[in-house]
């Protein structure tokens, strides 16, 4: 794991996720106004698959700036899902109780915390976009991103 | 609107719908225990699928027996229409959807919408009010009582099937939320 990456998962870390859900304080985004409305999201077919194109984008991207850093892929995948496995669990675990959030939920917040990890190990070779431009950014500011309004790229996230 | 139809609709008009969420029970379904999983479930779109799955099954049996088209007769159309659309270089859905020119079907549906969509909107409305229900749950139960209307409109062609089934979940206070195993195979999953 690149030196920036564990900076970054450790800034995610100590941040306060979903401090914020329920206040409507950041700009050029659309609101869903709970987490039953948010829940809708959870198993949106739409909504996953923006975040998976966006990570093959990233990875084909890589592949035609350099071929090595393409092919360690799949290895730094390995090494990511343990991790965050553990901290999205950890971090979710009280919203979770809390508020009787079903698997998917924590499926959705584990997707979106691999992409971001993967967007920032090729942030050097691969300019960083919709996972840390707004997803990432969403959480670090105590939101949940659950959907997009539009058609991407046209359009704003939706967040809680 | 055929009379049964109309009798039909006023029976679910005069339920207490959502009145048994998390209370009781319903024989052969997997109950759910909050709105929150309802809405998971519901917005899933494999419940979608079953959803359409379930009427268009029921569509075709019915265009069928008004057309005179014997099971053999179906499967060589649809064979047919397969070859066709391979022939063309088209993707052929895995799903059951072939094109199906019905018009009685289509205008009896297009006439039946929008008082459900009404009457749907009203019942649901003080639930949705009171526990801040997404869109979702209200679309989705509008087009299964769009579905039971159509099927007790064409009764006296084909019996009533899978949404007729289903009324009884509304009409005992609950909601339909999901379809547990692969379809017609399992069970209804409700709130």
């Amino acid at each position: 794991m690149n030196p920036r990456t564990q900076t970054l998962l450790q800034t995610l870390e100590n941040a306060d996720w979903f401090s914020c859900v329920g206040k409507r304080d950041l700009p050029n985004v659309a609101y869903v106004s709970s987490w039953l409305h948010a829940a809708a999201s959870f198993p949106n077919v739409e909504w996953g698959n923006l975040g998976l194109q966006r990570g093959h984008i990233i990875e084909n991207k890589a592949s035609q700036k350099s071929k090595e850093r393409a092919q360690l892929w799949s290895e730094l995948l390995k090494e990511f899902r343990p991790l965050l496995n553990e901290m999205v669990k950890r971090k979710t675990e009280t919203v979770v109780k809390a508020q009787g959030l079903p698997a998917p939920f924590v499926s959705n917040v584990f997707g979106d915390m691999l992409g971001i990890a993967m967007e920032s190990e090729y942030s050097d070779i691969v300019a960083p976009d919709f996972y840390t431009n707004l997803i990432l950014d969403a959480y670090l500011k105590g939101h949940f991103p659950c959907g997009w309004e539009g058609k991407y790229p046209e359009g704003k996230l939706i967040v809680y | 609107m055929k009379p049964v139809t109309s009798a039909k609709l006023k029976e679910l008009e005069q339920a207490n719908w959502f009145g048994a969420v998390g209370r009781s029970r319903i024989g052969g379904a997997k109950m759910v225990s909050s709105w929150m999983e309802a809405v998971v479930s519901c917005a899933d779109s494999k419940w979608q699928t079953v959803q359409y799955d379930a009427m268009y099954l029921h569509k075709l049996a019915v265009h069928d027996k008004l057309r005179r088209i014997t099971p053999e007769d179906r499967y060589r159309l649809d064979m047919e229409a397969i070859r066709g659309e391979v022939t063309q270089g088209n993707v052929v859905e895995s799903g059951p959807y072939l094109k199906l020119d019905f018009p009685e079907w289509d205008q009896a549906w297009k006439a039946l919408q929008p008082g459900i969509v009404a009457m749907v909107k009203e019942k649901t409305k003080a639930v949705v009010d009171r526990d801040g229900l997404p869109d979702v749950v209200v679309k989705r139960a509008t087009w299964d009582v769009v579905c039971m209307a159509m099927e007790w409109e064409f009764s006296e062609v084909e019996p009533p099937g899978f949404y007729d089934d289903m009324s009884g979940v509304y009409l005992h206070g609950h909601f339909l939320c999901g379809w547990e195993g692969r379809f017609p195979e399992g069970q209804p999953i409700v709130y």
